[in-house]
């Protein structure tokens, strides 16, 4: 397997760690902020922070997800064709996929750059930056069209190996 | 083209690319992308991005991870082999005790847990190989499994009713409270059925192998299940009194269950907390990739009327509300074979609210009779999510054994689902009883 495969698939698994420490610190902020609040406190970037590490952990975890087949998709016409399609069907569906994908972090990048150029921010008290919210999408589904061409890699290898 | 022609357009293409294998989220994208280019112009594309970030960025929305978390970190422990056990043991001296465990097991689970394969998973790993070891027939073993992993979407908390409550913005505490009754009713209505297939097929059950347990290796599961327990008394006293929103509800019992799985099952070493973590964040991406895809799949249909005019030929249609229901019913069972819940709500529930509405449906009672047309897909080839976890924990039954035993339950999901169209005060006297 070539080594940008092996890069990816760490890869992949490092930001679905990153994801998880995400998804937990959203959590344990939450908590934090209903204790402190049932105390008496006055809470305002807690609600705001949690979404923010949902959202990048949603987008920073979709890469492992397609490594590990998890984005759900329904693969009832390969089925219904014969046998010799498969192949083909799969690297199609890939390579469709991988289109989806550049196009989705191409056009998330833009409005990344364009809410920083233009200094958005959010209309809360807090009011924090909004590009780094937006930032998760062009990083996680590049990282996932990282992810298709390997899965394109190794559809490849298995090809190449089979006798 | 008119919009009935567009709309007719978007449903073929839309299932074409959805049946293709392509993720549903890139799906829906494509479709969403595709059909605005052509009939609306590139101008209208460029809001693909923000809208999908709005869709996401919603403080609500947290409600869905975090309780995907929940029941990850209480899926990944041994607590459903306890739950099972326990049960078991209690139900030593009923006939038909071993079926009838397996149930209650799944619907105590389901109380704890959101997830229907999650669900199954967890009770039919300890269930399965315990009930064929003991001669109940393989059928019976696993049809139970499947259709009482059901229960975990309707049984609250629920990653579906949530869904639908943020889609159709209907009160998620309501919801919740809606799936109560009907729940039990299943439980109740599975277990009768359990007792009398297995009466009929009593010869075949190893009698000698039935040992009876004292009071005190009853009580050993219960103890380690019950904080877990706890967790869901936590959650009705913080959702119904109000102290705290679904999200925040979530996140504290997220935390409590990961504190409990780690205390309890001494699951804190980081190659554990891994497992459930990853589960966690691949799932959530997963569901969350597709709502932000739907974001953008429901703003090129109303952006090209079709919502709207789909939804006003069928107010137009002026349907006696049996007929429609009965359309409606077929319609989502059929879809529910074809496609995962998730996406069935985001997709359809925009066009459909305003014709309930119109019918005078009550979409807390609508919800809970979708929520049991999804159950049935979850089970019903060719993608029901929980026969793979069935080939999963019971590999050697074949596929054909596992339906022959899941389709008495599925005929009991359909009375159920009768029942609770000609009597809508099962699902919701508890919400209004308690909620006013």
């Amino acid at each position: 397997m070539s080594n940008f495969v092996r890069v990816m698939d760490r890869l992949s698994i490092a930001f679905a760690a990153v994801a998880a420490i995400m998804l937990a610190l959203a959590a344990l902020v939450i908590t934090w902020s209903v204790i402190y609040r049932a105390s008496g406190g006055s809470t305002y970037w807690e609600i705001e922070f949690s979404v923010y590490m949902m959202v990048a952990s949603l987008f920073l975890a979709s890469p492992y997800t397609l490594h590990t087949k998890g984005h759900v998709g329904v693969d009832l016409l390969t089925h219904l064709l014969p046998d010799r399609m498969a192949r083909p069907m799969a690297i199609g569906i890939a390579v469709l996929g991988l289109i989806i994908c550049v196009y989705l972090a191409v056009a998330g990048g833009v409005l990344t750059v364009e809410s920083f150029l233009k200094d958005e921010h959010t209309e809360s008290t807090w009011a924090p930056a909004k590009w780094p919210l937006f930032l998760a999408m062009p990083v996680g589904l590049g990282l996932t069209a990282l992810q298709y061409v390997a899965e394109l890699a190794r559809m490849r290898g298995a090809e190449r190996s089979r006798p | 083209m008119s919009e009935m022609q567009i709309g007719a357009l978007i449903l073929v293409v839309t299932l074409v690319v959805l049946f293709s294998g392509l993720p549903i989220a890139w799906g829906l994208t494509l479709v969403s992308v595709g059909f605005l280019l052509a009939f609306a112009g590139p101008a209208s594309i460029v809001n693909v991005p923000l809208l999908m970030m709005d869709e996401l960025s919603s403080f609500a929305l947290l409600t869905i991870p975090l309780f995907v978390l929940l029941g990850s970190a209480i899926g990944v422990s041994a607590a459903g082999k306890d739950v099972y056990e326990s049960l078991h043991r209690w139900l030593d001296r009923v006939p038909g005790g071993l079926v009838i465990a397996n149930i209650l097991a799944c619907g105590v689970f389901s109380a704890i847990c959101g997830s229907s394969p999650a669900t199954a998973a967890a009770i039919g790993k300890a269930g399965v190989p315990e009930m064929i070891r003991r001669g109940v027939p393989p059928a019976l073993a696993t049809g139970s499994i499947c259709a009482g992993g059901t229960l975990g979407i309707l049984i609250p908390p629920s990653i579906t009713m949530i869904l639908y409550g943020l889609v159709t913005e209907t009160s998620i505490g309501r919801l919740f409270l809606a799936g109560v009754i009907p729940g039990i009713l299943m439980v109740v209505l599975f277990s009768l059925y359990a007792w009398a297939a297995t009466l009929h097929s009593r010869r075949t059950i190893d009698a000698s192998d039935i040992r009876h347990y004292t009071l005190r290796e009853k009580m050993e599961g219960v103890g380690r299940v019950s904080p877990f327990l706890g967790i869901i008394f936590a959650i009705g006293y913080a959702m119904y009194g109000g102290l705290a929103t679904p999200s925040e509800v979530a996140a504290i019992s997220a935390v409590l269950a990961l504190v409990l799985v780690m205390v309890i099952y001494r699951a804190w070493r980081i190659e554990q907390q891994w497992h459930i973590f990853r589960e966690t964040v691949r799932e959530s991406s997963m569901i969350l990739m597709i709502i932000g895809a739907a974001a953008v799949f429901s703003y090129m249909m109303s952006l090209l009327y079709v919502t709207q005019t789909a939804a006003q030929w069928l107010v137009d249609l002026n349907l006696n509300i049996w007929v429609l229901l009965l359309a409606i019913n077929l319609f989502l069972l059929v879809a529910g074979c074809f496609l995962p819940p998730v996406a069935i709500i985001v997709m359809v529930m925009p066009i459909l609210t305003p014709v309930l509405e119109a019918a005078d449906f009550d979409l807390i009672w609508f919800a809970v009779i979708l929520t049991i047309n999804m159950e049935v897909g979850l089970i019903t080839p060719p993608v029901g999510l929980n026969l793979y976890v069935l080939k999963g924990v019971a590999p050697d039954v074949p596929l054909m054994t596992v339906l022959k035993g899941s389709f008495p339950f599925v005929l009991i999901m359909f009375g159920t689902i009768a029942m609770i169209a000609l009597f809508p005060q099962i699902a919701l006297w508890l919400p209004g009883r308690m909620m006013g």
